[in-house]
């Protein structure tokens, strides 16, 4: 597989400047899902996460790239993608208008996953943190 | 670098329906933006999404800007069979009930 790293409860995959990277980043996430006995609805919809942030990252982004890095836990599964200065505040959203085609990609993750917070790692290091209950 | 490598493909059936199969992402989004327009938005353009075994936001925009064109052109777009993960995301989306699906 095409980790980065992979060491028991924990995987990371890195991407770039290339939006056709993001496939990668969802066979890792999904794989190591997988491997830790994660149910379909957890699967595709982590999936989802790691294609909508990561995608955010590389086309908003103003980093070269970024980390994808997925946890196993008893009671759950912590996604970080890294490359989230460009994300507002997710206090601010607004649902996009039925026929407005831009704006899903963040309300598709707030759905999806239990819990969406940021953490800065460094100056400079903000990353996008999703928990889902197992 | 050469990009990786699409992981959609698109082909035409005998019925002129587009068959999409594998994943539509931001990658593989303006693919299908270009093929959709190509299509006459005035009749019934139809996706077959059975073999779509994943659909994210970039995907959804495609569709909704090619539902919105057949609209405006008193056409329309149709989704065919949708696998299980594209209904949740349509379904998540709020489009489920707004796009033409089969």
């Amino acid at each position: 597989m095409f980790a980065d790293s992979d060491a028991g409860g924990s995987a990371t995959v890195s991407f770039g400047s290339d939006v056709g990277d993001v496939g990668r980043c969802r066979d890792v996430v999904g794989e190591f899902l997988t491997r830790h006995d994660a149910g379909l609805d957890a699967y595709e919809d982590l999936r989802l996460v790691v294609s909508e942030l990561v995608s955010n990252a590389v086309q908003h982004g103003d980093a070269p790239g970024g980390t994808v890095t997925v946890v196993a836990e008893p009671d759950r599964f912590v996604i970080e993608v890294s490359g989230a200065e460009s994300i507002p505040d997710p206090a601010a959203l607004i649902a996009p208008t039925p026929t407005q085609p831009s704006g899903r990609g963040l309300i598709l993750v707030h759905a999806v996953a239990d819990e969406v917070t940021f953490v800065t790692a460094d100056a400079g290091d903000r990353r996008i943190r999703c928990i889902r209950y197992r | 670098m050469t990009t990786p490598p699409l992981r959609l493909s698109i082909s035409v059936n005998a019925e002129q329906t587009l068959v999409l199969q594998g994943e539509l992402d931001a990658h593989s989004a303006p693919a299908l933006a270009a093929k959709l327009g190509e299509l006459d938005a005035a009749r019934t353009m139809k996706l077959d999404m059975s073999a779509l075994d994943f659909i994210d936001s970039s995907g959804l925009r495609v569709i909704i800007e090619a539902d919105q064109r057949a609209r405006q052109a008193s056409g329309s777009l149709v989704l065919l069979e949708p696998s299980r993960a594209v209904s949740r995301v349509l379904d998540l989306s709020g489009l489920g009930s707004m796009l033409d699906i089969v």
